[in-house]
């Protein structure tokens, strides 16, 4: 008798399994293995870089918040790509206290970190009683939100107090060219070098900027914190005489706090926007890496 | 004027030994309801229709009401305070959970404590507050947060629409936990000792919403009686997303169904209605949810536990430090809890109870296991107790009194109780006055003894160990078979030896009860 064998034209499921599957599950395994281990072996060398350097540090795309804990300067820095665009100085901060001025950073500093939500909360205690408790949230990766609370930790009957807390906000290695500033903000092309290198054409040293920044203030409790520009360097362009600062302040002012209540000063939200040609221009899209 | 005729009724003591006892038949309603032989749901509604119950029902909700208003500007002031921002969240439609962690992390920055004791809550009262919150907005328009620092004094100054918004359905959740005490007991008493009762006052008139959370507790317990699990399973998962404690009652509640011979269907209707009402009530809040059970995890031990000591800082050396102790001590909270659950499923399954005390078995062995039980805790085991203590009798009286007058003595030298006026000075004097910045209540002397560290701290820690003992012998307390049982033993018995002997009845006797007597006598 003649046998009929049936050809089947699909492998059988032995074949699939030894063919097919196992080396797609290991390849896939072997890829995805390569993909996570070595996001985390990264960010677990960055973190371990980050804390010899007494850093704390987010990145959203391009944008980083780094915090320094043993230094008076970049407590937050601000930075695009390599590029400084804020940096917040607190040896330079002060808070006056019924006309008594006292340095931020001359004071007790303690922490905490919220790393879900890319935050740090940092507090200054100072000896009079008083807290300065600020909270760094890197939102997305054009926009970073600083807001501060107060609490007078006096339990006594004390005579009126009037508080002006003013903060620093400086750019090292380059100058914010064009201010723009009103009450409650401030807007200007982030330029990196010397401002003494800046070019005569006022379209090309916008061009040539790494992009817009503004900073604009929002009240709590309080009234927004007022913008202040202590000193502005010129340049003469062909546009005229242009302005250029490499400092600002946000001041804060109330008085007589509630003892022991947290007291929300206001927030500053600070929005960048890469290759930006004019300010106030909207934020499009995803920011594209340089 | 009471008639006076007397009738023989027969009296079970404590459910083991029958004793034939004359006791006169009184016209008083609650009395008479007591001796009515059938104590069913319909006897309650049947007294309740009649001219002097609906009298009677009236006069109690009116006090109950009354009582509550006027204890509106008192409350526990850190929970108040709490509990204000929470509307504030809600009237600016943010989550409580996210200020939960933001103002902890602010804590631990400030260096003020580990964490900062917020809502830390499941998410029902978000559902229960939000449209009371934007009634408040709407009055308040631009009312901001209050945020105390951690363990001061520093109070908002509150006005009476936000406690009447606030309390509003803690009362009623009072009523509707007070009815169902009446209906389950079929008696009266229930409503009136529930609604009426000093602790019940404390925590539902100045303090929690605990009130809600015990509702679905004991609506649960009440559905399963009526044989509803699918409702039984809605109403402990409602209680179990108010605060998480009425979870621990799902093993005693399958087990009861397991034992009844109960079909497997109904047990699992009863999981599943659990399970899904726990999914669509947690709905958007899943995340932070988890993040409060992590704090209440982490939580260091106290209040009416042995933990307790080592928060005592008068009694300890000067200048030495508990607080890692007691850090080491909570790290074995969950585990010790675990364990001490374990043992109870082990004791609920070799043992023949009813459900009630099946429920206060449960409610006593997460008092023994705890690591933290606030005083505000023990209204969970209130209205089962009562009900024991009603139906029992005997020891049972004196668990539940001890039960309530404990909590209540330790809250006076705890909190203390003076400081359940802060709210009051604030509401009258704003931040005007020395005393809403001295944290000052009028009771600064020193003949008041809650004042004095050393013998306040050494009452609190005593009367946390009568609880903690007085949970021991009551877990412990042997459970007596039911009439019924021991009737139908007896029954069997004799029918086996066909021997000639008094005739046993059907029906379970009626129980005449102390509050018969107490009746009586009034």
């Amino acid at each position: 008798m003649q046998r009929s064998h049936k050809i089947s034209y699909t492998p059988n499921l032995r074949t699939f399994i030894s063919k097919v599957i196992t080396p797609t599950v290991l390849i896939l395994g072997l890829i995805i293995l390569i993909v996570y281990n070595f996001r985390g072996v990264l960010k677990t060398t960055q973190a371990d870089s980050d804390h010899f350097h007494g850093l704390v540090s987010f990145n959203q795309g391009a944008l980083n918040s780094g915090f320094k804990l043993y230094s008076g300067l970049d407590r937050p820095l601000l930075k695009y790509n390599t590029h400084n665009l804020l940096s917040y100085a607190q040896w330079s901060s002060t808070i006056t206290i019924d006309g008594n001025v006292v340095d931020l950073w001359n004071n007790e500093q303690s922490y905490s970190y919220d790393e879900a939500n890319r935050t740090v909360y940092s507090t200054i205690s100072g000896d009079g009683g008083w807290q300065l408790n600020q909270v760094t949230t890197l939102v997305d990766d054009h926009t970073a939100k600083i807001t501060y609370n107060f609490t007078a930790r006096t339990t006594s009957l004390a005579p009126s107090k009037h508080y002006v807390i003013d903060i620093a906000h400086i750019v090292q290695n380059g100058y914010w060219y064009d201010p723009q500033v009103q009450n409650t903000s401030f807007k200007a092309f982030v330029k990196i070098n010397d401002p003494a290198g800046a070019l005569s054409d006022d379209a090309a040293n916008i061009a040539s900027a790494v992009g817009a920044i503004s900073l604009s203030t929002s009240g709590g409790d309080l009234s927004p914190a007022q913008v202040m520009v202590p000193n502005y360097g010129t340049k003469t362009t062909n546009k005229g005489n242009i302005q250029w600062t490499q400092a600002f302040m946000t001041r804060y002012t109330f008085d007589n706090p509630t003892p022991l209540r947290l007291i929300n000063l206001g927030s500053e939200t600070i929005t960048f926007q890469p290759g930006a040609t004019s300010l106030g221009a909207p934020v499009g899209g995803p920011v594209p890496l340089q | 004027m009471r008639s006076m005729s007397n009738r023989k009724v027969e009296r079970v003591n404590s459910g083991c030994s029958q004793a034939s006892l004359v006791f006169p038949a009184v016209s008083d309603p609650v009395a008479s309801l007591d001796q009515m032989p059938d104590k069913s749901f319909k006897s309650f509604f049947h007294y309740a229709r009649t001219t002097r119950g609906r009298r009677t029902l009236w006069m109690i909700g009116l006090l109950a009401v009354a009582i509550r208003v006027l204890l509106l500007p008192f409350g526990h002031a850190w929970d108040l305070t709490i509990d204000y921002d929470f509307f504030i969240d809600l009237a600016r439609n943010h989550s409580p959970y996210d200020t939960f962690n933001y103002l902890s992390h602010i804590a631990i920055a400030s260096q003020w404590d580990q964490v900062y004791e917020y809502y830390a809550y499941p998410p029902i009262p978000i559902y229960i507050y939000y449209p009371l919150a934007q009634i408040y907005h709407f009055l308040h328009p631009h009312a901001q947060y209050f945020i105390p620092v951690s363990g001061s004094y520093a109070v908002p100054s509150l006005k009476l629409d936000f406690f009447f918004l606030y309390k509003f359905p803690i009362w009623v959740a009072d009523f509707l936990v007070a009815a169902l005490l009446a209906r389950m007991s079929g008696t009266i008493r229930g409503f009136r000792d529930y609604l009426l009762n000093p602790y019940v006052l404390l925590v539902s008139g100045a303090w929690t919403f605990d009130a809600v959370m015990l509702l679905g507790l004991v609506a649960a317990v009440y559905f399963v009686q009526r044989e509803r699990f699918t409702l039984s399973g809605i109403a402990l998962a409602f209680g179990t997303m108010v605060k998480f404690f009425p979870v621990i009652a799902l093993p005693a509640i399958v087990i009861y169904m397991i034992k009844k011979n109960r079909p497997l269907r109904d047990i699992v209707v009863f999981l599943l209605a659990y399970g899904i009402a726990c999914l669509v009530f947690l709905g958007p809040f899943a995340p932070g949810v988890i993040s409060v059970v992590t704090f209440h995890g982490s939580r260091p031990g106290g209040g009416m536990t042995w933990q307790n000591y080592w928060n005592s800082w008068a009694l300890t050396p000067q200048g030495v430090s508990q607080w890692p102790m007691l850090a080491a001590l909570g790290s074995f909270g969950t585990i010790q809890l675990v364990i001490v659950f374990m043992l109870l499923i082990w004791y609920l399954w070799i043992t023949d109870m009813s459900l009630n005390r099946m429920i206060v078995v449960t409610i006593l062995a997460f008092f023994l296991g705890s690591k933290l039980i606030n005083e505000q805790y023990a209204l969970l085991i209130f209205p089962f107790l009562w009900l024991e203590a009603h139906h029992v009798g005997g020891i049972w009286r004196w668990f539940y009194r001890l039960f309530w007058i404990v909590p209540v003595a330790f809250t006076v030298f705890h909190v203390p109780v003076d400081h359940f006026f802060w709210l009051l000075y604030h509401m009258l004097f704003d931040y005007r006055a020395n005393v809403t910045l001295n944290g000052t209540t009028g009771f600064e002397w020193t003949m008041i003894i809650w004042k004095h560290p050393v013998y306040a701290q050494v009452i609190t820690n005593f009367l946390g160990g009568v609880f903690l003992l007085v949970s021991l012998v009551a877990f412990f307390w042997p459970v007596r078979r039911s009439n019924q049982r021991l009737t139908q033993r007896l029954r069997l018995r004799d029918a086996g030896t066909v021997r000639p002997g008094p005739t046993i009845p059907t029906t379970p006797a009626p129980v005449i009860t102390r509050d018969v007597v107490l009746s009586e006598a009034e």
